[in-house]
């Protein structure tokens, strides 16, 4: 066992130590057992590892005006380019690992440009990579060798297939360009020689992934240098040493010689500890002969694709902490694969962007969605915004009268916890829960039903006015036991309510919402007992019979109003949603007026794309950390909801998720699910008109003020 | 209402955090980060809102927390005159 530097040197260098005799051992095999290895051994006999006198120097010599530091250089801006082409493959991925999306198409792309492989399927092209680099595994068993020599077959027919290789007129020959005029040893032939090289190449994509997760883990402290100039002359060789993918080598004796002092007999075999002896580098640095580290190992066999693989890690490490400074691994999900041989990354999923970032002294935005969903749940750590304790300190510090919004707020379950939002959490949910729901569903559908009919006729509409906002009336008013004296003031007055979501508000603003909230209570009574409602009971009717206790008159009024202003959200949501299919050629729709495809996307896409509510807010309890990033009692969480529905799907926290998930979610996904394929099937061209559609000014929800479309 | 000069906004903000925070108006500096004398929302809306009846414009609470020092907040409360 050699684990020192120099004892490994010295074995490198001693021309009596010699590289395993493979091919020997294969053609035993083959004789011993009738199975035809004829492709494997011809590939050993071609390939660097094993070859050794003169067939090995003329093979080195064939390829030394490839892989030479000058040639390999002329290849920068060609690397360059699949850099930069892997960095936009990692922003666009929903669920980035620096293997899958990065380490190994940037090693595919090189495989194809530089050495001149034609690789119709990446994936494809891979698993045969990752079946042939088993190979220098020791004791293979049969099975597996039939598995590596299969997949050698393909390697060698991409080797050999002559596409036409791009950057070749401007750029330098590929590979298999430049062995075509040079002389190899006899029965090597380039396609078997380019497949083996390929194979050994794929260890300088490990050793890149091998070397951001060096960098990246343990919460990436030197990750910010990365990017600043110089750090590869000043780290590089020091990276190349502390995360070697190269586990270990083997040599022969070939004949007796000595090793630190010590007897070696012909055929003993030395096991060479690359980690081991790249540490043993560790505290002087460079040692005598300048060399920092074995990971290419030395001497005849050093690795000839050095400089190649330098040149990648050179150039691929600083583009990404350019491009990425915030890159962070996903610890948890991190997959080393560690064999006799090599120690490698398989799966490095990571995020690029920050969990969370201070967006004031007092606020942060989490982009995150895991650390979203954990903090949405996280009722200990948590709570809501405490609203009515903030509006009553704020009535007692400026002896303004806030009374109603006080009000309001003791009876928003958004800004409630414990006890009494538990209760108005079950109140709630037995009022709009989906067993409610059912009963109401026949009014939902006549709703449904007028609303398209209320566009025949028309060439065009503004599908917020015309359909959405009446629709919404006409269902959430009884569903919620709203029975206006004057429609017009209250629908007018109305979406004002959703102005209490904003936070920190102006003494000014609050007066004002409050003088508006007190005209909406004026507007409606709850039923007299004995006036039965017909149909399903409402929700106002529900909270006279069973929420006495906990809530008087004007709390349960307030109660009704509150879910009223936050259910104009299932207006927004479905506006959106239309616009989202309005907006794409009818041919990419999916078919809106299938009710059963609506329903199958209505989780995984239709929602969380169209949701209108842009933040869940959240307030530390205690202090805490997210990724590295201190927060302080008191600090306002903002869940910004567009980048996290997007990442999570089904998952998404439109709805929130947990003891505060929302009320009316049973309600929103019924109507929408029920609207679109209605409005669709009616109008299967509906497409937006010319004016594009207009947003409202609202920083909490996405409100469109208008939705301009041609309906055939 | 003509727009005030930076000293003029800086001392009556002082004042103010300094009623609020009990902390005395000395140790109030221009550098110093409102936050860490434990400045709430409630101080914020009330601050704001003394602002806004001083110098007659408006001011959102929030301002006092996207910015982090005195001097800072002054400064921006008085860049809200030249963007009426």
């Amino acid at each position: 066992m050699v684990t020192t530097a120099d004892e490994a040197v010295e074995v490198f260098q001693d021309r009596s130590w010699g590289v395993t005799a493979v091919t020997p051992y294969l053609e035993a095999l083959q004789a011993e057992t009738g199975e035809d290895l004829s492709l494997l051994i011809e590939a050993t006999r071609a390939s660097l590892v094993y070859q050794t006198g003169a067939d090995h120097l003329m093979t080195r010599r064939a390829l030394a005006p490839f892989l030479s530091p000058a040639a390999a250089a002329r290849w920068e801006p060609v690397i360059d380019g699949h850099i930069r082409s892997g960095l936009a493959r990692l922003a666009a991925s929903s669920k980035p690992d620096l293997v899958r999306d990065f380490s190994d198409p940037l090693f595919v792309a090189c495989a194809r440009d530089l050495f001149g492989l034609a690789i119709p399927d990446e994936a494809e092209f891979l698993r045969h990579i990752y079946n042939a680099r088993i190979f220098t595994e020791p004791l293979l068993r049969l099975r597996e060798l039939r598995l590596v020599q299969d997949a050698y077959r393909h390697l060698v027919e991409a080797a050999s297939a002559k596409g036409d290789y791009p950057g070749c007129d401007s750029g330098p020959a590929p590979l298999v360009g430049a062995l075509a005029r040079s002389k190899l040893p006899e029965g090597v032939n380039d396609a078997t020689l380019i497949a083996s090289i390929t194979v050994a190449a794929h260890t300088a994509a490990e050793s890149l992934a091998y070397a951001l997760w060096g960098l990246l883990r343990d919460g990436a402290p030197t990750w910010g240098e990365v990017s600043r100039p110089g750090w590869a002359d000043a780290h590089l060789e020091q990276v190349i040493r502390d995360y070697p993918s190269t586990l270990r080598l083997y040599r022969v004796a070939g004949a007796g010689t000595a090793l630190n002092g010590k007897a070696v007999a012909a055929g003993d075999v030395a096991e060479l500890d690359i980690p081991a002896a790249n540490r043993s580098l560790c505290p002087h640095g460079a040692s005598d002969g300048g060399r920092t580290s074995l990971s290419f190992g030395d001497g005849m066999h050093k690795c000839p694709g050095a400089a190649l693989a330098r040149l990648m890690m050179r150039r691929a490490l600083p583009a990404m902490a350019e491009r990425f400074p915030e890159l962070r691994l996903d610890e948890a999900g991190v997959r080393i694969e560690r064999t006799h041989m090599v120690q490698a990354p398989t799966a490095l999923p990571c995020r690029l962007a920050p969990a969370a970032t201070r967006r004031s002294a007092r606020m942060w935005d989490v982009t995150e969605a895991a650390t979203a969903r954990a903090i949405a749940v996280d009722d200990l750590r948590f709570s809501p915004p405490g609203m009515e304790s903030h509006l009553i300190s704020l009535q007692e510090a400026s002896g303004q009268d806030l009374s109603t919004v006080i009000r309001i707020a003791r009876n928003a379950p958004f800004f409630q916890s414990g006890p009494r939002h538990a209760r108005m959490r079950l109140l709630g949910f037995e009022a709009l829960g989906s067993n409610r729901l059912a009963a109401w569903t026949p009014l939902i559908e006549a709703e449904i039903a007028r609303a398209v009919a209320a566009l025949e006729g028309r060439t065009e509409a503004d599908l917020v006015r015309d359909f959405c906002e009446p629709l919404f009336h006409a269902v959430c008013q009884p569903i919620m036991g709203l029975h206006p004296r004057s429609p017009e003031v209250f629908n007018q007055l109305a979406p004002m309510l959703q102005e209490v979501l904003e936070p920190l508000r102006s003494l000014r603003a609050i007066v004002k919402v409050q003088a508006m909230v007190d005209t909406l209570l004026d507007q409606f009574d709850e039923p007299a007992p004995d006036e039965g409602e017909q149909g399903p009971m409402s929700l106002l009717s529900h909270l006279a019979a069973n929420g006495r206790e906990e809530m008087d008159v004007e709390d349960r009024k307030a109660f009704v109003l509150v879910l009223y202003g936050a259910s104009f959200n299932v207006a927004h949501t479905l506006a959106n949603a239309i616009l989202d299919l309005a907006a794409k050629p009818v041919a990419e729709r999916g078919d809106p007026a299938d009710p059963a495809r609506i329903a199958a996307h209505l989780d995984t896409r239709i929602v969380p794309d169209a949701a209108s509510p842009r933040f869940i807010y959240r307030i530390a309890r205690v202090a805490g950390e997210i990724d590295g990033m201190a927060f302080a009692p008191g600090d306002t969480m903002r869940l910004q909801l567009a980048a996290i529905n997007r990442d999570l799907g089904a998952g998404h926290l439109a709805f929130g998720h947990g003891l505060h998930r929302c009320i009316g979610a049973a309600l929103s996904r019924l109507l929408i699910r029920k609207a679109l394929p209605a409005l669709f099937s009616r109008y299967p061209d509906l497409r937006l008109a010319a004016a594009a559609p207009r947003y409202a000014e609202n920083s909490q929800t996405v409100i469109l003020a208008e939705l301009p479309c041609r309906l055939h | 209402m003509t727009k005030p000069t930076l000293a003029e906004v800086t001392d009556f903000l002082r004042d103010h955090v300094s009623q609020r925070t009990k902390v005395p108006p000395e140790q109030i500096l221009g550098s110093t980060v409102l936050v860490d004398f434990g400045l709430e929302s409630i101080d914020a809306v009330l601050i704001s809102g003394h602002i806004e009846d001083r110098f007659q414009i408006e001011v959102e609470p929030s301002l006092m927390f996207e910015y982090q020092t005195l001097d800072e907040v002054a400064a921006a409360v008085v860049a809200l005159f030249d963007k009426r």
